[in-house]
């Protein structure tokens, strides 16, 4: 691959920044390893444009950095370097622009089902302590949001459990709830930090599938953190690889994660519902668990040692 | 016997009862073998003496003064008669007007229509005036006002310290510091600057219990999952709100357990407070009786005690039960 080919893919369109949902510009993250005495780098100068409706997948192996990523675009760490926007807006800590659901602890124990979801909208329509003096229009304020939770807890398919505690759920319901909570507040990008990862496969089955259909008609832009190749191969319309494994170089070793691939899982004209069940979907992911990604799909194929055992089949 | 090998409900409460039935049976051993050595043993205290000391801390009568104006025809029989008196009262029977009632040989004299006497009658003491239960509600009373204040302020400071890092660092030494100090050692400073009144106990009890109790809620706040308090701030919250609605009601149950823990150091603190200076409460009540070596009502105020403290303590936990249903995983 040639150096056109590679910024063509990642080029920035910077007429275009307005209506990326993320455009990231060389992001690093490095921290303080006691271990080793000094600042140790994580992430690389990542550069990344996600368009509005795009479903991103992050894979890569342990340690890569995949969820420290995450917390960069979410705000509640900061990079060491580099930049980043959102919608053309540059965020600072956590706040409505950005919605998370994660793999546990993404619901609040203490609040029915409704009340979580209906939690963001509360947040907005009531002032704070107004709940207490109980001025006249709460009630009627509270009817309102609360019906909107309960549209969009049928979405979810949750409606009947709209009265129970979080605990009562399963874990997949308990995650779509957690989804339902983050997309009620409509925010520019949803953040998934490996949220399927403590269900048992029917469930997770399931929970992937009832995700699609709801991309396919909410359109929301998610950036989406697995282990789990598979996993991403069927859910997004583009993947991104990570690594630290850099190829040994003369002048030492090389550190921090960088994105080593940025692939369409799926060819065009596959529907993607009938897109697991498809030969292809098989024949590409067996392809790339035993060989690894072809080197047309590499950016920066030179640099990293793509034959090292973890590189591509992330494990945890 | 495995480990934590399952058991059944009649297992449980008979091997439960089974000390306690045990304990009273020794003790009736050894108060019968006291008893037969010496009638008049008062360390060991019988069943007879248990009902004698029940019916004194309940108070059944007392003598009180009643004023009387005098009609037509009244002698003081017919008024002894009319308060339900025996004619002996005459001796406790006082005039108002200055003029006695019994000569000095003994007669008495003529009433006057219209004067007012004061005579004693036998009244049922108020139940409120009963020994017992006045000790108990103002004993009660000081304990929840100290556990009120010292829960609030342990709250508050918890929350504080636990949600920002400045105010921990803020007050952490000086509330480590302050848990470091035994309260009663600083009991005569407080009796001092306060005086023996009633505000005086409420504080010891609350400065007793809140500097740990700040520490556990500070404990607890910081053991909640940071992914809650982010997605909050995702969900449009403000700090304050975080405070409020996403780390103060998880917290709640955590304070009552607290309070569950509390309630032992408090009751050392209030029978302390109470046993150096007061006029009333189960422990001024207790002290008081140990100068006429008083066993059988000492035993009676400490079976009260344990039975006041079991009731506090289920009632803590009816209310996690009903209250916090979610925060018992039930």
């Amino acid at each position: 691959m040639t150096a056109s080919t590679q910024t063509d893919i990642i080029s920035p369109d910077r007429d275009d920044s307005q209506v990326l949902a993320l455009r990231c510009r060389g992001v690093t993250q490095s921290y303080f390893d006691t271990r080793l005495g000094r600042q140790r780098v994580v992430l690389n100068g990542i550069d990344l444009d996600l368009h509005p409706g795009e479903f991103c997948s992050v894979i890569g192996p342990s340690g890569c950095g995949k969820s420290t990523f995450l917390r960069l675009i979410l705000g509640s760490e900061m990079p060491k370097d580099g930049e980043f926007s959102i919608m053309g807006r540059m965020p600072a800590a956590p706040n409505r622009d950005r919605g998370i659901v994660y793999q546990k602890y993404s619901l609040f124990p203490h609040l029915r089902v409704i009340d979580n979801v209906a939690f963001g909208l509360e947040l907005e329509q009531i002032a704070f302590a107004m709940k207490w003096i109980w001025y006249p229009g709460y009630l009627v304020k509270r009817k309102h949001f609360v019906e909107q939770a309960m549209e969009f807890l049928g979405k979810v398919g949750l409606a009947e459990h709209a009265h129970k505690y979080p605990h009562q759920l399963s874990g997949g319901q308990q995650q779509r709830v957690a989804i339902a909570q983050a997309l009620i507040m409509r925010p520019q990008i949803l953040l998934m930090d490996e949220p399927f990862g403590a269900l048992d496969p029917g469930t997770r089955e399931e929970v992937q599938h009832w995700l699609l259909e709801l991309h396919a008609k909410e359109k929301n832009t998610i950036l989406f953190v697995t282990h789990d190749l598979e996993e991403a191969m069927y859910l997004s319309t583009r993947i991104l690889l990570l690594s630290q494994y850099y190829e040994h170089s003369p002048e030492g070793r090389r550190e921090g994660s960088r994105i080593v691939a940025d692939i369409v899982p799926r060819p065009q004209g596959i529907e993607r519902h009938h897109w697991k069940t498809h030969p292809e979907f098989s024949l590409r992911l067996g392809r790339l668990l035993q060989m690894g990604f072809r080197s047309t799909q590499l950016l920066k194929k030179s640099e990293f040692w793509m034959s090292h055992q973890h590189s591509i089949s992330p494990t945890t | 016997m495995r480990i934590q090998s399952p058991l059944s409900r009649q297992w449980h409460i008979i091997l439960g009862v089974l000390p306690i039935c045990l304990a009273i049976v020794v003790y009736g051993l050894v108060s019968r073998a006291r008893h037969q050595e010496n009638p008049k043993d008062k360390l060991t205290p019988g069943l007879k003496q248990f009902v004698e000391g029940w019916q004194r801390v309940m108070g059944r009568t007392s003598r009180e003064m009643r004023e009387y104006t005098v009609v037509e025809g009244d002698t003081i029989q017919t008024i002894a008669r009319r308060f339900g008196q025996s004619d002996d009262i005459v001796a406790e029977i006082q005039p108002t007007n200055g003029k006695d009632l019994v000569d000095w040989d003994d007669s008495i004299r003529a009433l006057e229509v219209g004067e007012v006497l004061k005579v004693p009658v036998e009244v049922g003491v108020p139940f409120l005036q009963q020994f017992l239960i006045l000790d108990t509600l103002q004993s009660l009373k000081r304990l929840a006002s100290g556990i009120a204040v010292g829960a609030g302020v342990a709250l508050l400071f918890g929350l504080l310290m636990g949600s920002f890092t400045e105010m921990r660092a803020l007050f952490y030494t000086s509330i480590s510091a302050l848990a470091r100090i035994p309260p009663l050692a600083i009991l005569p400073i407080i009796f001092l600057i306060r005086g023996v009144g009633e505000d005086a106990k409420i504080i010891i009890i609350a400065l007793g219990i809140f500097p740990t109790m700040a520490m556990d809620i500070l404990l607890r706040v910081q053991a909640l999952h940071k992914e809650l308090i982010i997605k909050a701030y995702t969900l449009g919250a403000s700090t304050t709100e975080v405070v409020f609605k996403v780390i103060f009601p998880q917290v709640m149950p955590g304070l009552i357990h607290s309070i569950r823990l509390a309630l032992g150091p408090a009751w050392v603190f209030l029978i302390a407070a109470e046993a150096i200076a007061s006029e009333a409460g189960l422990g001024y009540r207790i002290f008081l009786v140990q100068r006429q070596l008083g066993m059988n009502i000492i035993l009676i105020y400490v079976v009260w005690i344990i039975l006041i403290g079991l009731i506090m303590d289920v009632g803590l936990k009816a209310i996690l039960l009903w209250k916090y249903r979610w925060a018992e995983g039930k």
